[in-house]
């Protein structure tokens, strides 16, 4: 959660309904208490009859006691409370917020509503929030919806598994570096919302794959030093290709296949024959230094521990049973 | 877990469900495109730790194994596809043989006929003069019993897209089955829709496209559109163990089945899976998935 007072470090959720606040003061940590409503629909939605009154009274105990140093309310929208989400704002602002984020559902519940009915409401509260001096935000929209206000989107990648979020333009769009989608829960319930969203054509690239670098790693572990220039391996049925970037935009693939006799080859190792292709930006006698030293590499490596064949070391069939 | 020794299939009577990584392991989809693990796979799980691990949900005798190792020793391990379906309650499992280049003689249709004789009886022919890139077969728990396989698919590609048709050999003939399209999502998300979107047996009236591309699943590698006989499907390729997870508890795969990949979840990151899910329009105008299958290799 980003923080708006530069000396706000970080936020912590706060239950209006615990006696005390535990620990010391922390002036770098702020509180966020949810808030549905003014008084008579917070406590209708939140199904505690005095749930704002000690919500107020709490935060007033805590100011009074030096251990709020900011406060930003969140606003779980449904569809009992999007006629109210402006009023809420000034809601908001009574309780000393410094900021107010509206988040859309990201279970399926009773309450979930389609963003035809949300985003209206949405866009005046955020427009309600600018007029009061108050930081608006919104979590669980597509930024694509939210117009002008698409900056307002507390933006986070999805890292759930399964995904939590998806879009069906998310790779076409330019905004899904911070915009995850619509919630998966929201699109089983009204669909991808396909011919609403409004995509910005993605012209810059999509950041690269991080890959694990321990993937395969006693296949590195051959080119020895060279090793820490790979950038990718491939294995194949028939061939272990690793991609080395040799700096300053040169680089090859190196290619082991099973070891022959007659097959082409710049060196052989016990295991397999060893070539390069597709050399980039280098050639000549440092090409051939570059490939000797490599290959010399796996060749002192290679103590016949790996290889391509895949029916090597499965043991043999059980006898068949009597009879059979 | 009993074994936990790699491709141990001679001790009688035992079957070992999680099988550990080696070194030498390679890793593919279901088309048996080679992709990096997602973590480094040391201290982990084989893809094929979810066959053994479905026989013995479906209390297949371990004895019926047997033809399961005689495909990985003629194959090579990492080299077979395996599918696990459900299809009205039961599992069954289908190999599949890719070789597109012939690189290897003994990944034939004839070969793999002729190798496995004695082990597995393939009762069709299928000439490896037909441009075929892929042959699989499907193995009940009867079939593995009578180690007997009566029909073979044949898969014939595509050109300039990948993808292909499918062709259902029997002793008696040879019939058309199903056509399949790969697409990337991130690209091709709009080719996937507009196929999706026009269904023989799908009533798009009744049916929301969320029903059909399944939020969870999009974000994956590749989506494979196929048209069958009786129904539509769709394959997505390279999910993660968490999108495998929600898949086989959104339909409703055999709990201990969903609780073996569960409690190995851990074990299991550095994979990745494939799935398929057919789907028509029932009696009833609502969504039908007749079959569902996931994938690993063996």
């Amino acid at each position: 959660m980003s923080s708006l007072d530069p000396s706000i470090a970080a936020w912590r959720h706060l239950d209006p309904d615990a006696s005390t606040v535990s620990g010391a003061p922390d002036p770098t940590v702020g509180l966020v208490v949810e808030v549905y409503g003014d008084a008579r629909l917070h406590d209708q939605l939140v199904g505690r009859p005095g749930a704002f009154a000690r919500l107020e009274a709490t935060l007033k105990r805590l100011r009074a006691a030096e251990r709020l140093p900011a406060l930003a309310c969140e606003v779980p929208l449904s569809a009992d409370n999007l006629d109210a989400l402006s009023r809420i704002v000034d809601v908001a602002q009574g309780l000393g917020a410094q900021r107010c984020t509206f988040a859309a559902a990201t279970v399926d519940a009773p309450g979930m509503a389609p963003v035809e009915s949300v985003l209206p409401a949405v866009l005046a509260a955020l427009e309600r929030c600018r007029e009061v001096g108050i930081v608006g935000l919104v979590r669980g929209l597509p930024a694509c919806l939210l117009a002008e206000h698409a900056d307002s989107l507390e933006g986070a990648r999805d890292a759930s598994d399964p995904p939590a979020f998806a879009c069906l333009f998310a790779s076409r769009c330019e905004l899904g570096d911070h915009c995850a989608g619509l919630p998966t829960a929201y699109i089983h319930r009204f669909g991808w919302e396909a011919r609403r969203l409004r995509p910005t054509l993605r012209a810059s690239p999509w950041p690269l794959r991080a890959r694990s670098s321990e993937a395969f790693a006693a296949w590195r572990a051959l080119l020895g030093r060279a090793a820490s220039r790979v950038t990718g391996v491939v294995l194949d049925r028939c061939a272990a290709r690793f991609s080395v970037d040799l700096g300053r935009g040169r680089s090859l693939v190196l290619e082991l296949t099973p070891r022959t006799e007659e097959a082409p080859a710049l060196a052989r190792s016990r295991s397999f024959d060893i070539r390069y292709t597709q050399a980039k930006g280098v050639g000549g006698p440092e090409l051939a230094r570059i490939v000797r030293a490599i290959a010399a590499a796996i060749v002192a490596r290679d103590d016949g521990s790996l290889d391509l064949d895949p029916r090597r070391g499965l043991p043999p069939l059980p006898p068949l049973p009597p009879g059979e | 877990m009993p074994g936990d020794s790699p491709d141990a299939p001679a001790e009688a009577g035992t079957r070992a469900l999680r099988i550990p990584t080696g070194p030498c392991d390679r890793f593919f989809d279901y088309c048996l495109q080679p992709y990096a693990p997602r973590c480094d796979p040391r201290g982990k799980l084989r893809g094929e730790s979810l066959l053994w691990s479905s026989l013995a949900v479906m209390g297949v005798p371990v004895a019926d194994d047997r033809p399961l190792h005689a495909v990985r020793r003629v194959a090579g391990r990492d080299m077979t596809v395996f599918g696990i379906k459900q299809q009205g309650g039961a599992l069954s499992w289908e190999l599949y043989f890719y070789d597109p280049d012939r690189e290897d003689p003994r990944v034939t249709a004839a070969s793999l006929r002729r190798e496995l004789a004695g082990e597995l009886e393939i009762v069709p022919e299928v000439a490896d003069t037909i441009g075929y890139f892929m042959v699989s077969f499907e193995l009940d728990a009867a079939a593995l019993a009578r180690r007997r396989v009566e029909e073979v698919d044949v898969y014939l590609p595509l050109h300039g897209h990948q993808g292909g048709f499918s062709y259902k050999f029997t002793a008696a003939g040879r019939e058309f089955r199903n056509t399949y399209r790969f697409h990337d999502p991130r690209a091709e998300i709009e080719a996937i829709v507009h196929q999706l979107e026009r269904s023989v047996f799908v009533d798009m009236t009744r049916t929301d496209l969320a029903e059909l591309l399944l939020p969870e699943l999009l974000g994956c590698a590749k989506i494979c559109v196929a048209r069958k006989r009786f129904a539509d499907a769709i394959y997505y390729s390279g999910i993660t163990v968490g999108q495998l997870l929600w898949f086989l508890r959104r339909f409703a795969y055999p709990a201990a089945i969903v609780d073996f990949i569960t409690d190995n979840r851990g074990d299991l990151e550095h994979l990745r899976f494939d799935v398929g899910i057919d789907h028509r329009t029932g009696d009833d105008g609502r969504l039908e998935v007749p079959k569902t299958s996931y994938y690993s290799t063996l």
